[in-house]
């Protein structure tokens, strides 16, 4: 098998937020066209890492390679140009625009301007509920439109990758189901995809590959096929687990 | 009465224009300008040196000191309050509190602190004189400038896709960054914008009012007023901040004296502060 360009690469790092070490030696990768999974309870860094990638905060040492490039501590805004984006726990769309404003800021980058119209219709195809409400001011979304809009609004960044901060944060299970499909359905145009989930079972399912976080360390990888629900639980808990399937 | 109503609405739409820069500023890098009144000075100030110096006519000087404010803008925000914001909105607020003693002491250094005016076109004419009311030109003027530039504005943040990438800034800057949006180069164009949209305030005032090196702290506290009565950030709501401050202080100018103006004004504001203190057309309220 032919080995897949690397898109990320996550290495040795160290995040602190004053004295506390968020992320520890925390190494990672994501390849082109791959759905990585960052599985961990709440609050073990996972954001953290993701906030790293994109600049959104300083580490103390490792570095983050975008496509062989040192993209560390620069800012966010030149990050978001170089071909991956975020969309951000609690979608962060811009509240008091249209729909379609908010798909408009997505297409910022000189690079995806140039696509607008083509990533706008691909956006509508994906999205059917978003061109209903094209004209609608984003605060009046319901819960599962907003997170649509903020993945929509990255698509329209026409990205090589794409990083989802909890998306199914909150959201019904039908819900969720469609929008995790509406990701692979992207996937298959040759995006790749960072997920943060809390769910084990769900990010296994939705991912080709997966890290384990437990206080800010990367604790177990390997493909997604190959790890178990209990062999997650089991690192998370230090203990064996018995009886204990994740929700859904 | 009429003639107070009519005075007080286009005493409004001047106000309106010195507050507009103060409301943007506060609505888009979220901090109170404080130098506002001052920097508007310094371009009343600014023309009064060209028309003196380099060129009579009153037009060219206002576009020679648009450029120089959008440019003074420019620099305010790149260099200083960009340096800070990082920090929060009271450090920047310091800066420009600093800023503005500077500014005092400067123009009192190289004018000296006596009276100026400025030239007017329109000075000593009447826009409208009839029996029942008059409306000197300098106020029709003062008022149709500043309702075209408060409306231009406006075209300008929500319709023009400079406008909407500032308005993302503000809005939430980290998703802002997220889309490739600089926010510190959003901010910088706003601030220039509002300091070019200054300058023509200041050749207002200065053409309406005798001004001197301490005039800015008077007129920052009418934009104060404006832009509490009118929401903070909203920029239709310093032309109906601007309308009621202005009505306030002449409706009370007539029936108790000129005495009361500025105290209308003040009780004006301490009400709606208590009624409604987020403004009467605040976009949001601050969470």
């Amino acid at each position: 098998m032919i080995e897949k360009e690397k898109l990320l690469e996550v290495k040795g790092l160290d995040v602190f937020y004053g004295d506390l070490q968020a992320v520890k030696e925390v190494n990672m990768e994501v390849k082109k066209g791959e759905m990585v999974a960052l599985i961990g309870a709440n609050g073990v860094g996972k954001s953290t890492i993701l906030q790293a990638i994109m600049g959104l905060n300083k580490p103390k040492s490792g570095s983050v390679i975008w496509k062989g490039q040192d993209i560390t501590g620069i800012q966010t805004n030149k990050i978001a140009r170089l071909g991956l984006t975020m969309t951000p726990e609690g979608s962060h769309i811009f509240e008091d625009m249209s729909v379609y404003e908010n798909l408009l800021l997505g297409a910022y980058p000189k690079h995806a301007k140039a696509r607008r119209a083509e990533s706008l219709a691909l956006v509508y195809k994906t999205f059917p509920v978003l061109k209903e409400k094209e004209k609608q001011t984003a605060t009046f979304l319901s819960g599962g439109q907003r997170q649509m809009l903020a993945i929509a609004r990255a698509m329209m960044a026409n990205p090589e990758l794409i990083i989802c901060d909890e998306i199914s944060l909150g959201l019904a299970p039908v819900i969720i189901k469609d929008i995790y499909a509406s990701l692979h359905e992207i996937n298959k145009n040759g995006v790749s995809f960072l997920l943060v989930e809390q769910e084990t079972k769900r990010a296994l399912k939705h991912s080709d590959y997966a890290y384990v976080i437990v206080h800010g360390e990367v604790v177990l990888e390997g493909r997604s096929s190959a790890l178990s629900e209990e062999q997650i639980a089991q690192v998370y808990f230090g203990v064996e687990q018995s009886g204990e399937g994740g929700a859904d | 009465m009429l003639q107070a109503v009519i005075t007080g609405l286009l005493l409004g739409g001047l106000y309106a224009l010195i507050g507009v820069g103060l409301s943007l500023i506060f609505g888009i890098v979220k901090i109170t300008n404080i130098a506002h009144g001052d920097l508007m000075i310094v371009a009343t100030f600014f023309i009064m040196v060209i028309l003196n110096h380099l060129i009579g006519n009153i037009y060219i000087a206002l576009l020679i000191t648009i450029v120089v404010m959008a440019i003074i803008g420019f620099l305010i925000q790149k260099f200083l309050i960009n340096k800070v914001i990082d920090q929060g909105a009271e450090t920047a607020m310091l800066v420009m509190f600093g800023l503005s003693i500077a500014i005092k002491n400067a123009l009192t250094l190289i004018f000296g602190a006596g009276n100026n005016a400025l030239p007017s076109p329109v000075k000593g004419t009447n826009f409208i004189k009839t029996d029942l009311v008059s409306i000197s030109g300098q106020y029709a003027v003062n008022f149709i400038v500043a309702v075209v530039l408060i409306v231009g504005l406006s075209i300008l943040m929500d319709k023009t896709p400079l406008g909407r990438s500032i308005r993302a800034a503000s809005s939430d800057t980290m998703a802002a960054e997220l889309m490739g949006i600089n926010t510190k180069t959003m901010y910088v164009w706003a601030m220039a914008i509002t300091m070019a949209a200054t300058a023509v305030a200041g050749m207002l005032v200065g053409q309406t009012y005798s001004f001197f090196p301490y005039t800015g702290t008077q007129f920052l506290i009418i934009a104060f007023g404006v832009v509490v009565i009118g929401g903070m950030g909203s920029i239709f709501g310093t032309l109906v901040g601007g309308a009621i401050l202005g009505l306030a202080q002449m409706i009370a100018a007539y029936l108790l004296g000129t005495a009361y103006q500025t105290l209308a004004g003040y009780i004006i504001l301490l009400i709606l502060l208590t009624v409604r203190p987020q403004g009467l057309l605040s976009k949001r309220m601050r969470k």
